[in-house]
């Protein structure tokens, strides 16, 4: 039984083999929380692909429109090659608000236009500075002072989504060394950076829970 | 062959495919580890598969084992990322032409029965696999292979022979190492 050489005895020392081979390849217990298709699975995945769609909508809008203007007023930054990555980002970050500040909702989809079209036209602007109708609120705080001031813990369906906190470069430009919040909310835990790897951080801040 | 974690799924419960995928991930990843070249690609198509397979859930008829099922779309993933893996092969022999490959550091840690698995056709080792490894029965292979249960019977005689061959004559001139271990012989 030890050569496989031989006609009779090849069948088993091959399926002891093989299973010994296989055996030894297998990882750690999966866990289904980590899968792949749970992204499909998370309510409000398929409102989160109707507003990329609304989203790229509004990116085609900003560079037809404005050209280069459009795109730096989205990105921050006057790099075309930033302007996928960030609509990505402004539809998970508003989405993931809407539906956290509604959990009956499966989609929240109306909260995410809204959230989504006050990022488009507000690139780089204060929390104090968000557009008017988006109904953001920021606690009456010194925390406000700088762009990430905005109460993580609020409802978006009462601050409208407007992401004051969360908007364009707002690490980059919300920098008040006395906010103190400049980093995110120091209570909340931090979201891993989804920058992929060779862009240019510079230009495509990551947002972070506000 | 059992069906992992228990019978009873219901096509489209979200609960039903997160035990289905604990249940059948590691299965389907020893299958998918003798197909392909390393480790990260079969990481890779296991994923692929179990994506597809959430999003056909809805439609999914408990007529045989989900396992089955299973198995049947990541052997198709498996057999579409062997094929672009060959195309990309032979574009980089193109782009050589001459010039000697980089060794795969992992290649030599491989043990050889996977790499004579990895050479056979895809559908011939994964007939292997599900008999030998996963104790399927020729309905069920023929179930996950999609093909008549005669061919999966030819296909598996010719497996074993050829990897018979292979093996044995290994055997006979001292080059074949039992699961990558340095033999002093």
């Amino acid at each position: 039984m030890t050569s496989p050489s031989g006609d009779d005895d090849f069948e088993p020392w091959l399926e002891r083999e093989l299973r010994q081979a296989v055996r030894s390849a297998r990882g750690s217990r999966p866990r289904a929380e980590q899968a792949a298709y749970r992204a499909l699975a998370r309510p409000g995945a398929s409102a989160g692909l109707r507003s990329a769609r609304a989203a790229a909508a509004i990116a085609a809008f900003a560079l037809a429109v404005g050209g280069v203007t459009g795109v730096a007023a989205m990105t921050g930054g006057p790099n075309p090659m930033t302007l996928g990555y960030r609509v990505v980002q402004m539809v998970t970050a508003c989405r993931d608000r809407a539906i956290a500040s509604t959990p009956g909702s499966q989609s929240g989809s109306p909260n995410v236009g809204r959230c989504v079209g006050a990022l488009a036209g507000q690139p780089d602007v204060p929390s104090g500075a968000v557009p008017a109708g988006t109904g953001a609120q920021t606690k009456p705080t010194t925390l406000q002072a700088g762009p990430r001031a905005t109460d993580p813990s609020a409802s978006p369906g009462q601050n409208g989504n407007a992401q004051g906190g969360n908007g364009q470069g707002g690490n980059a430009q919300g920098g008040a060394p006395e906010n103190g919040n400049a980093q995110g909310d120091p209570t909340q835990p931090p979201k891993p950076d989804k920058t992929p790897k060779g862009r240019d951080k510079r230009a495509t801040p990551t947002p972070t829970p506000g | 062959m059992e069906d992992p974690g228990g019978r009873g799924y219901r096509p489209g419960s979200a609960h039903d495919f997160d035990r289905l995928y604990e249940a059948t991930y590691q299965r389907l990843f020893g299958t998918l580890i003798a197909l392909l070249r390393d480790r990260a690609a079969a990481e890779d198509c296991v994923q692929e598969a179990y994506l597809r397979a959430y999003e056909a859930w809805p439609r999914w008829k408990p007529d045989a084992p989900a396992e089955v099922w299973l198995h049947r779309i990541a052997i198709n993933v498996a057999i579409s990322h062997r094929r672009r893996e060959r195309l990309r092969t032979v574009g980089e022999l193109v782009r050589r032409l001459g010039v000697p490959a980089a060794v795969d550091p992992s290649e030599s840690t491989t043990p050889e029965l996977l790499r004579e698995l990895r050479a056979l056709p895809p559908k011939q080792s994964a007939a292997l696999v599900l008999r030998h490894v996963h104790g399927y029965t020729n309905r069920e292979i023929a179930r996950a292979l999609d093909v008549p249960e005669r061919t999966v019977a030819s296909r598996l005689a010719s497996a074993r022979a050829r990897l018979q061959e292979r093996l044995g004559w290994m055997r006979a001139t001292g080059t074949w190492l039992p699961n990558g271990v340095p033999s002093d012989k």
